[in-house]
């Protein structure tokens, strides 16, 4: 089977999700949509499976013009769509969820239909317990039954709308495997993702959509820099955390325990790495503020020792610890991290350790014209901090650490960004990690700790984890750990 | 959105400071004014007589710099403090100790061989590292102790007092009986050189002039001033940025203290040549409220310092051709202090209803 979109239009009141797109999609091909959040994959998808009518534009399959009232009609004509979130009957049985969504024939014929579906797994080549409930499943098996039912009913065109979010790694294995195999079957399948990596492992072509625009439409596999040029629109370098599994240790935590305002933490033993990117991961409130502060020597612990370089700080100096290069950031940015009443300028000349007790006046203007432009500040020199916006304050905090800085205490670095100025910090913070500091940070987003940290330590109600290889977790198992479960 | 904000920012700005200035003396004169009129005193004869008494002739305007003198010397030195963000109350005692640490030296050397220009010198460092170090007490206090300066400072004075008194009437007392009238004066060879014919003394003067620019320079152009202004501003922020935040602020009160030491000694070696009981005169606490009113600018610190002289020194002649009592000067500089306040007040609110606006839209 094959679809042709043409010129396709949609809008939300002044957002033009999709504007103008054009597209062809082969039989038995596995074609990426690849697209920042809010680029218009999902909407688009929609449109194609019947979910939501478009403003204008034209799709035909195999040639002819088509027009679908409902996901029904599309998925008559062949086209189904896997949604982001699977609608099924928890209550009921494998076997009638399947059954309900049955046009066909008036009368109840089960043991047809169960020939029907038990022919399609052997293709698919997994069985279900067809009397199980479907609460029982996991999502991965949800998202198997959810294909399974589209291909029962006749799909020749599967599209899964980021299928990957809040499955592990072993799922994600078999979902690829799954929709290759659907692939050699001849079916049409579409994968949407924001993810680099899955479409460069699971397709041969994939489509770049930014700002509602179709922007590439790429063979694969293809090096990452021009796909992230066409997501973005400029060169990001979305890069893993470094490999630090060979670098040296250059901070020590021994025996710490932290104090909280309710709680004391369990004693906490961690080697930090030359480059290492460690995420601190938990619901707010948990003490990843205390320990982050507790290491900037902010706050004193009860009991434990931190070496820099076999060096034991001493707790109660918070000067002696910025003196070695550590520095905390914290995450309200008025009310701790900047001045209020004080000038861009005037940060960047507090902020750089220095031992001339004059202010040469030109020099700081030059660095600080240097950094407003490295960091795209949107402000000037002389604007005070609270006059910047929330993003540019952030930008601001980033661009003011200073340059010696070996362990960086970032406390949600990138709180209340939009994705391309939370990649953007990321990259900032990715060169100074090969310039071999140590990062520590807490975030409340998932994606981002498990996207660029080496390690993740998980909190839990004054309870600090040992160390989690981020390789090892997936937003799934992470969840259930933040969320208390899981725990030895 | 970034022009649309350029033009609400236009179209709503508040008026400049100095329009906040020039209301609060407005309302503080009408305010006063008002006080007078209630006493039954003509408030236009009275302001006349002010200046009169003021400006009358030359020994009158000396006399008011005579008070400039300690005033915008104390009050220099609590602009460093109040730009650290420290309520240095404490800042009578220094003077005090300044005074008394002058006097002290005085007194070992008046009879030594050495020549009176090194023992004067040498008696106003002594006032300064005594102010310095009475107001190290307050910054041990406050940085390791956890006490509060304003409270350490306060005590502080009290301590002074008793400790000024106890020295006029025991160890120090004149031949004879101690006496409120202060110590022994000393030798006129140890006093600082006069103007002829004014109590004034021109190196008093110059020394104020010296120590404005040098104070400049400390708080505009070095390191040191911009940290302390961090620190006065948002302590926590100054700390994660690195800045040694006790260190510095225990400088800002070292600094501090050896000026109001220095202003003291003065009042020794060039105004009453002897400990008296309350030598500070209350200029510590003028001093605040000018600092106050001068919004830490040490320009303006300047001025406001030698209006508030003038009032000190016009009201002097109020009983006796008024009698009026002479504390009404200190009616209208408190006035003044207050009136500037409550238009600060009104400033804050104004700029808050403001940034609400704009966070509204
Ligand atoms: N139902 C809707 N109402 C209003 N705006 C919408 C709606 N659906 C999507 N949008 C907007 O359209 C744009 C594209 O959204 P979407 O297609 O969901 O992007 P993607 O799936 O690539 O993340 C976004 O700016 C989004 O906010
Ligand atoms: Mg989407």
């Amino acid at each position: 089977m094959e679809i042709e979109i043409r010129n396709i239009h949609k809008s939300f009141g002044a957002v033009h999700a999709n504007a103008g797109i054009s597209l062809t999609v082969h039989a038995g091909e596995i074609l990426g949509v690849l697209g920042e959040n809010g680029a218009g994959k999902t909407t688009l998808m929609k449109i194609l499976a019947g979910l939501q009518p478009c403003d204008a534009g034209e799709i035909y399959v195999d040639g002819k013009l088509v027009h679908f009232q409902s996901a029904d009609s599309a998925l008559a004509l062949g086209i189904g769509m896997l949604s982001q979130d699977p609608l099924d009957f928890p209550m009921l049985t494998i076997f009638d969820n399947l059954y309900l969504g049955r046009k066909k024939g008036f009368f109840i014929q089960k043991n047809s239909f169960r020939k029907e579906v038990e022919k399609v797994e052997d293709l698919l080549a997994f069985h279900f317990k067809l009397s199980e409930l479907v609460g029982t499943l996991s999502i991965g098996e949800r998202q198997q039954l959810e294909i399974l039912r589209l291909l029962v009913y006749g799909s020749e065109l599967i599209i899964l709308d980021e299928p990957t979010t809040g499955i592990s790694t072993q799922q994600k294995k078999q979902l690829f495997d799954l929709l290759k195999r659907l692939a050699e079957l001849g079916k049409t399948v579409i994968f949407v993702t924001h993810k680099l990596a899955e479409v460069n492992e699971l397709c041969r072509r994939t489509i770049v959509l930014r700002q509602g625009k179709l922007v590439g439409d790429v063979a694969l596999p293809c090096g990452s820099a021009s796909l992230i040029q066409a997501m973005f629109g400029k060169a990001v370098d979305l890069q893993d955390p470094l490999d630090v599994s060979r670098s040296e240790e250059q901070f020590e935590v021994r025996h710490l325990v932290i104090k909280d305002a309710h709680f004391f933490s369990n004693p906490v033993n961690l080697s930090v790495r030359k480059g290492e990117i460690l995420g601190l991961a938990g619901m707010e409130g948990s003490g990843q503020k205390a320990f982050l502060r507790t290491l900037a020597g902010l706050e004193k612990p009860l009991d434990g020792a931190f070496f820099d370089e076999g060096d034991a700080l001493r707790w109660g100096s918070t000067h002696s610890f910025t003196k070695r290069g550590v520095y905390f950031m914290p995450a309200a940015r008025m009310e701790e991290g900047l001045i209020q009443g004080m000038t861009v300028q005037e940060h960047f000349i507090l902020s750089q350790p220095a031992e001339e007790i004059m202010i040469d006046r030109e020099r700081s203007c030059r660095i600080s014209e240097t950094r407003i432009k490295e960091f795209s500040i949107h402000g000037s020199s002389s604007s005070n901090a609270e006059e910047l916006s929330g993003g540019n304050q952030q930008r601001l905090l980033i661009a003011m650490l200073p340059e010696r800085a070996r362990l960086l205490l970032l406390e949600n670095p990138t709180r209340g960004l939009d994705i391309e100025s939370t990649n953007w910090i990321w990259e900032k913070l990715h060169e100074r990690c090969k310039k071999g500091a140590s990062i520590l940070f807490a975030s409340p987003d998932m994606e981002e700790l498990l996207r660029f940290s080496n390690r993740i330590l998980v909190f839990f109600a004054g309870k600090i984890s040992e160390p989690f290889f981020s390789r090892d977790l997936n937003s799934e198992k992470l969840g259930a750990l933040i969320g208390g479960e899981g725990w030895r | 959105m970034a022009v649309k904000e350029k033009k609400i920012g236009f179209a709503k700005r508040l008026p400049s400071s100095a329009v906040f200035s020039i209301a609060s003396t407005v309302g503080a004169l009408l305010f006063t004014s008002f006080i007078l009129w209630m006493a039954g005193a003509q408030p236009g004869l009275t302001f006349e007589k002010i200046l009169a008494g003021a400006f009358g002739d030359s020994v009158k305007i000396a006399n008011g710099l005579v008070v400039w003198v300690p005033l915008s010397l104390t009050a220099g030195a609590l602009i460093i403090t109040f730009t650290a963000g420290l309520w240095n109350l404490g800042i009578e005692g220094q003077i005090m100790l300044g005074a008394i640490a002058a006097t002290g030296t005085l007194r070992v050397l008046q009879n030594s061989l050495l020549s009176p220009v090194l023992i004067i010198l040498f008696a106003c460092l002594m006032g300064m590292v005594g102010g310095a170090l009475w107001a190290a007490l307050t910054g041990i206090l406050r940085l390791f102790g956890g006490v509060s300066e304003i409270f350490a400072g306060v005590g502080l004075n009290f301590v002074a007092t008793a400790l000024s008194l106890w020295l006029i009437f025991d160890p120090w007392k004149r031949p004879g009986v101690g006496s409120m009238s202060g110590t022994e004066p000393f030798d006129e060879r140890l006093w600082l050189a006069t103007i002829p014919g004014y109590r004034l003394s021109l190196w008093s003067l110059v020394l104020v002039v010296v120590v404005f620019i040098g104070l400049f320079i400390l708080l505009k152009k070095t390191r040191f001033g911009i940290q302390i202004k961090a620190i006065g501003k948002n302590l926590e922020a100054a700390r994660l940025m690195g800045i040694q935040t006790r260190k510095q602020m225990m400088a800002a009160m070292l600094l501090c203290g050896g000026l109001a030491g220095l202003a003291g000694a003065l009042q020794v070696v060039a105004v009453y040549h002897r400990l008296i009981p309350s030598i500070s005169s209350g200029y510590g606490f003028l001093a605040m409220l000018v600092a106050m009113l001068a919004n830490n600018n040490l320009m303006l610190a300047l001025l406001v310092a030698y209006l508030f002289a003038i009032l000190n020194i016009g009201g002097i002649q109020l009983p006796i051709v008024l009698h009026l009592d002479s504390t009404l000067s200190g009616v209208l500089q408190t006035a003044l202090v207050l009136f500037f306040l409550i238009m600060n007040g009104v400033k804050q609110h104004l700029t808050e209803r403001k940034e609400r606006n704009r966070h509204a839209e």
